[in-house]
């Protein structure tokens, strides 16, 4: 029986790789669907993941409640200070927002929103170290879809790379995989945004034509030419400027606006009339 | 049992890896609980159960991971074969066996994922940041592997009795 089994051991060994191998490379790319297994496996763990998530975000916040009870009486101060300051910008926004709708009016300009908003909670992160990417509490059922944009106020988070049933997976901006067409706010020209940086926190904006400009304190903003993400939509600022060999162009080391490491809400981009507001 | 035991504390140390541990990363980087698991599978159980618990581990991280997947899985393997290999010949209840053990192999396992994404075409610049990076993971692992290992060398002795007293009273 022994002489048996190990008389197979080696082609079953060898078959076994080859199966890793096939599995390996066609995963290595992005997938319209994920297979029935990895569904199942990543909606196990959703339920568990909120969980450790919430027990972990609430022991953080109580630290740092804790922490902050010394100095509450200042930020009280600063914070009513900040209050005032904001209720005159409020009605000056208003005043503005009242002749916007009246110049609107007048030049029949059409109201149109081009895109829904779904929020959702952040429950989880890559058990790698190698991957940049977060796991989200939405997925298939709730109308998301790989290849949609995800974002927050401060600007963008990454696009949608798989999801399940219940929950999806988000490939970070600075992932090594991410590539983000973009835009210098100040002059227009188009420049692709990379992550994969070896700080894991920055991006590097590389010009697509030869007389871009970018100089330190530009804003980077989404293109729109690709169908992934909205134009206009902020990705970090530009804090150096790099030149690369023979000083034939540059590479700009851009700080994104979104800090990853304090995830907690984040939108996703769904085409209109897609989703819940 | 035992098997349940080792499923269940895989299932923890993913979801802990997943939603917990990011918390409590150190310098940006936290630890490869599930590579930890299998070093430490690697030096507790026989060879062939720790090659198993090495694919489970490996495969349910890559499931989650839905990049390369196997890849996770044939790294683990790997490495357990490597470190189970290397405490037959040494004496496993030494300290330095275990650090080290836990040490390289967790910068192996590491080198080797990154070798590995790199043939299929993710490539990341070899720098000074990247071993960096692989060094803390290690040192870390090292750590707190070795914290654990006596609990759970207890923890899977216990459970051999349980299993044989099963077997024997039907």
């Amino acid at each position: 029986m022994l002489e048996h089994i190990l008389r197979w051991k080696v082609p079953l060994i060898i078959l076994l790789v080859v199966i890793m191998v096939g599995t390996i490379h066609y995963t290595s790319s992005s997938r319209l669907t994920i297979g029935l297994l990895e569904g199942i496996g990543r909606d196990i763990l959703v339920p568990f993941q909120w969980a450790f998530t919430r027990v972990q975000r609430f022991i953080l916040q109580t630290v740092e409640n804790i922490h902050t009870l010394s100095t509450l009486k200042e930020r009280n101060a600063e914070l009513e200070k900040q209050v005032k300051e904001l209720r005159a910008e409020v009605l000056e926004l208003r005043n503005y927002r009242r002749e916007n709708e009246w110049l609107r009016e007048a030049l029949d300009f059409k109201n149109e929103r081009e895109h829904d908003l779904l929020v959702a909670e952040v429950i989880g992160r890559s058990p790698s170290n190698w991957e940049s990417t977060i796991i989200l509490n939405k997925g298939f059922a709730h109308g998301v879809q790989q290849g949609m944009a995800v974002v927050t106020s401060e600007g963008v988070v990454g696009s949608v790379i798989s999801c399940s049933r219940y929950s999806s997976t988000v490939l970070l901006i600075v992932d090594a995989q991410s590539a983000t067409g973009g835009l210098v706010q100040a002059t227009g020209d188009l420049v692709l945004v990379e992550g994969g940086q070896a700080d894991r926190e920055t991006l590097a904006a590389r010009p697509l034509s030869r007389d871009t400009v970018v100089e330190v304190g530009d804003v980077i903003v989404t293109s729109g030419v690709s169908t992934v993400y909205p134009k206009n939509i902020p990705i970090g600022e530009v804090i150096a400027v790099e030149p690369r060999q023979y000083n034939l162009s540059f590479t700009a080391v851009v700080r994104p606006f979104v800090d990853f490491n304090r995830l907690e809400y984040v939108l996703i981009v769904l085409p209109q009339g897609n989703g819940e507001n | 049992m035992r098997f349940v035991v080792c499923g269940l504390l895989l299932l923890l140390a993913l979801v802990l890896e997943t939603a917990g541990v990011p918390g409590i990363a150190f310098g940006g980087v936290k630890p490869e609980l599930m590579l930890m698991l299998t070093l430490l599978a690697a030096m507790i159980m026989p060879l062939g159960e720790a090659v198993g618990v090495g694919f489970a581990a490996g495969l349910a991280q890559d499931l989650v991971v839905g990049r390369f997947i196997t890849l996770h899985a044939g790294v683990f393997v790997l490495v357990a074969l490597a470190v189970g290999l290397v405490v037959q010949r040494f004496y496993r209840e030494n300290f330095l066996v275990r650090l080290c053990c836990l040490l390289f192999g967790t910068a192996l396992g590491e080198v080797m994922y990154l070798l590995g994404a790199a043939s299929f075409g993710l490539s990341r610049p070899w720098t000074v940041n990247l071993w960096s990076r692989i060094a803390v993971v290690s040192i870390v692992n090292a750590v707190l592997g070795t914290l654990l290992y006596r609990p759970l060398a207890r923890l899977y002795r216990r459970l051999l009795d349980h299993d044989e007293l099963v077997k024997r009273t039907g």
